[in-house]
């Protein structure tokens, strides 16, 4: 049996909430009251979901995945989709930090903003948020020098500052602007920028892709121009993009992109691909 | 008074071993009851131990847990912390960490394995400040910490002096006069010349190598160290971690350091990392056996085992240089602490693996020496935490050291060739009970001069771990049913029940009172901090005990 349920926020707190425990995988075959009697850390104090929302389940035919919808301002919730295996995440509402972190698979979709550390260290499915995300998106937490490892993260308006740092693989598409230092440290995967990027774009990678579609104001010393071209992967990856509704007109399959290796401080076998603007 | 009745005791020291009976407590000390009626027994608050064993509390001879480098160790691993963390409870704080607990933490984590003593293992005299006021923030224990001496420009400066006699006199007030400066407990070497040796890029220091700038020897520092703490009567001898840590072949060096201190009063630390041969390709290979060999014949000598713990740690020393090769080697995050004039330091995070045929065979070395050491009263269980696992392994380590078959069950687990590198897996040899009390406990007070601790009898502190009998040492001494400190329970079926702060154990040795003029304007010339900001003082001790010496 399939359960879908919908959280309704009652009112924003004005403590921070740890909310790791909303997840579809912990709903999932589980009635209104069980759900409301979910316990949810507010401040320093171990409350329950109840507290907090109102809640309708749906039990469907079928034994799909479980779906969750929170609805409200969440900006104070941290961790939201924290750990997600599988199932839907649907937040209609902004988050704070750690959404989607060290997921490793389902859906997470955010219908506004993300706070920090968005998708940090995940290892697998999907995360969409329709607004902006905060910094270190992606991203290796402190003391870890492997971010992001697999999955998908895209991200419809801009991005913080060291956006994929030290990730390992899996894409991250910003639509808009992004923060300084895109892909810092990262050993393989691609973090594509659709927007201005910030400075100091793939700055100490070891390999993987920054893919930019706007002129930073300069590239980093360390990378060396290569040669213009149109690579083989770019209609790919528009393709696998387009179907998470994430486009990018002014790159058809056509597009010329230049291609700078670096960081040479680690060994150059990264790359940054330069979108060529038409004359 | 309070009553443990009716468990089976384990008291060592006092030739008790397993026998049921009661232990009374009254003031936060021991006492017989021998002259009580049964009547005043059965009227005493008391505690059922039925089914238990009953010990001393626990005495760690060795662990770095408080000061500047276990400070930058926490710093170094946020995400150590990240995975290990303890909520708050109306009784214990929050904490987080390890292999690098937070103070508190740290605290509870040793109180709940039934330990109630514990040495912070190397505190150069220019840090104490900062590992006094950490130690001050660690619960439920009695505490203090050895000072570093074996890379002091003042120490080499004393031992550059020609006249033997006025050499020694010299170093004996000064050895004094540091030991108060830092209200240590002990005199502290850590690779003797090696991490001045190393400041000069002069390479690795042999036993007879001169050190920079002063030309004195790791063999001269080593001996003439021992010989003050001697004289000086430290209820603890010198405790040294030798030269040439981890290196393959490095048994020479510890074998041709014990020869030069024959005689004397010696405690070797973590002597699994320093009894490795070497093949003749210079492969690495146990060299357990030839140290416990020559280690049985001297009574003279103690260790602490240093055991391998499987499993991502954190190492950090005062031997900087040791640390440098492994970052080399590993490439990873690296640490290191210029200690002025008084020594050095370095933290590299790294994780031990039983396919790792080196690690395989320190984790066997260490294991063959708790086993072909004779005298239980002469090692102790260390995993010189955090270097080689955290303290919160012992409970396995003695489910190893109790149960041969478990142990032989490990020859699949670890790298294919570690059989032929070490003597391990052909050792029957079991621990008992009683000798697990004595490398824990007993071993180490006597060994630290600690006549109220380690022991049961009348007088001795009210420190007491009381566990469930269970044929599984790891779970037998994971989850002690009660721990009582100073009289107090604090840990009850596990759980923190009471929070009292212990005491600082520190020495007041002879002469010492202040720094000869020579050395002054040493200090003054070269020192960043004033005399006057240097010494710990009263306030950096909450209830500071005086060990005697002597």
């Amino acid at each position: 049996m399939k359960t879908s349920a919908h959280l309704t926020l009652i009112a924003a707190p004005d403590l921070p909430v740890e909310a790791e425990s909303l997840l579809p995988e912990h709903i999932s075959g589980k009635t209104a009251d069980e759900i409301l009697a979910m316990p949810l850390l507010v401040g320093n104090r171990m409350e329950t979901v109840g507290e907090r929302f109102t809640v309708s389940v749906v039990e469907e035919g079928g034994d799909g995945p479980a779906e969750l919808t929170l609805t409200g301002d969440l900006t104070r919730f941290k961790r939201i989709g924290e750990g997600m295996t599988g199932g839907r995440l649907v937040v209609e509402g902004s988050t704070g930090f750690h959404a989607g972190a060290m997921m490793s698979g389902g859906e997470l979709v955010i219908t506004k903003n993300a706070g920090d550390y968005l998708g940090a260290m995940m290892s697998g499915g999907r995360i969409v948020v329709r607004g902006n995300a905060g910094h270190f998106a992606g991203a290796a937490y402190r003391g870890f020098n492997r971010g992001m490892s697999g999955g998908l993260i895209v991200i419809h308006g801009s991005a913080g500052n060291l956006t994929g740092a030290r990730m390992r693989r899996g894409i991250i598409a910003v639509r808009g602007a992004c923060g300084d230092l895109a892909g810092f440290g990262m050993g393989a995967g691609t973090v594509i920028i659709g927007g201005e990027p910030g400075v100091r774009a793939g700055a100490n990678m070891a390999r993987g892709s920054v893919i930019m579609m706007t002129r930073p104001k300069e590239i980093m010393p360390t990378f060396r121009y290569n040669c213009a071209g149109r690579p083989g992967m770019w209609p790919l990856f528009s393709a696998l993009l387009a179907r998470a509704d994430c486009v990018f007109p002014e790159a058809g399959p056509e597009t010329v992109f230049e291609s700078y290796s670096g960081d040479f401080n680690e060994g150059g076998r990264g790359e940054i691909l330069l979108r060529r603007s038409p004359l | 008074m309070l009553r443990i009745h009716n468990g089976l005791i384990y008291d060592p020291a006092n030739a008790v071993n397993g026998e049921a009976g009661d232990v009374i407590i009254h003031d936060g000390v021991i006492v017989s009851g021998a002259g009580l009626s049964e009547k005043q027994k059965r009227d005493m608050e008391t505690i059922d131990a039925s089914g238990c064993a009953v010990l001393p509390g626990g005495v760690e001879i060795h662990s770095h847990i408080a000061g500047a480098k276990v400070n930058n160790g926490r710093i170094l691993c946020p995400e150590e912390h990240r995975s290990h963390v303890s909520a708050r409870t109306s009784l214990t704080r929050a904490g987080c960490g390890l292999c690098v607990p937070t103070t508190f933490r740290t605290g509870y984590l040793y109180s709940k394995l039934g330990y109630t003593t514990i040495f912070e293992a190397a505190v150069p005299p220019l840090e104490a400040r900062h590992a006094h006021e950490e130690l001050m923030d660690m619960p439920l224990l009695d505490k203090g910490c050895y000072t570093v001496m074996g890379n002091n420009h003042l120490v080499m400066q004393v031992l550059k002096d020609p006249d033997r006699a006025a050499r020694k006199e010299r170093l004996r007030e000064l050895a004094s006069w540091l030991l108060r400066a830092s209200r240590g407990y002990a005199v502290k070497v850590v690779n003797p010349g090696g991490v001045e040796d190393w400041k000069w890029n002069a390479g690795a220091a042999d036993l007879d190598t001169p050190t920079p700038p002063f030309g004195v020897t790791p063999r001269q520092i080593v001996t003439a160290l021992a010989e003050a703490a001697d004289e000086l009567k430290l209820p603890h001898s010198m405790h040294l971690h030798c030269n040439h840590l981890g290196e393959p072949g490095n048994l020479e060096t510890t074998l041709a350091t014990m020869r030069a201190l024959e005689g004397r009063r010696v405690h070797y630390t973590h002597l699994q990392f320093h009894s490795y041969d070497k093949t003749k390709k210079g492969g690495f290979r146990s060299g357990a056996a030839r140290i416990a060999e020559y280690f049985n014949k001297h009574p003279e000598f103690t260790c602490d085992v240093g055991q391998i713990v499987f499993g991502p740690t954190l190492t950090m020393t005062s031997d900087a240089p040791m640390e440098f090769k492994l970052f080399q080697m590993r490439k990873g995050k690296w640490a290191s602490g210029d200690i002025e004039m008084e020594s050095g330091s370095g933290i590299v995070p790294i994780s031990y693996a039983p396919k790792i045929l080196v690690n395989a065979i320190q984790w066997s070395v260490g294991l063959e020496l708790m086993l072909l050491i004779n005298d239980p009263w002469r090692i102790f269980l260390t995993t010189d935490h955090p270097n080689a696992g955290p303290f919160t392994a012992y409970p396995e380590i003695i489910k190893l050291l109790m149960d041969a078959d478990y142990r032989m069950s490990w020859l699949e687990k670890l790298h294919p060739r570690v059989r032929r590198a070490t003597g391990l897996f052909e050792i029957t040899r079991e621990y008992t009970l009683e000798e697990i009390a004595i490398i824990t406990r007993s071993g180490p007070a006597r060994a630290l001069g600690l006549a109220a601790k380690g022991h049961l009898g009348a007088g001795a502190d009210a420190d007491v771990a009381v566990y469930r009998l269970d044929q599984d040492r790891r779970a037998m001494f994971s989850r002690p049913v009660y721990v009582l400190k100073g009289g107090a329970v604090v840990v009850r079926d596990g759980e923190i029940v009471d929070t009292p702060n212990g005491r600082t154990l520190c020495v007041d040795p002879e002469g010492g009172r202040s720094l000869p003029q020579d050395l002054a304007e040493t200090f003054d010339g070269f020192y960043t901090v004033k005399m006057a900001n240097y010494m710990v003082e009263d306030e950096y001790l909450e209830r500071p005990e005086v060990v005697p010496c002597g």
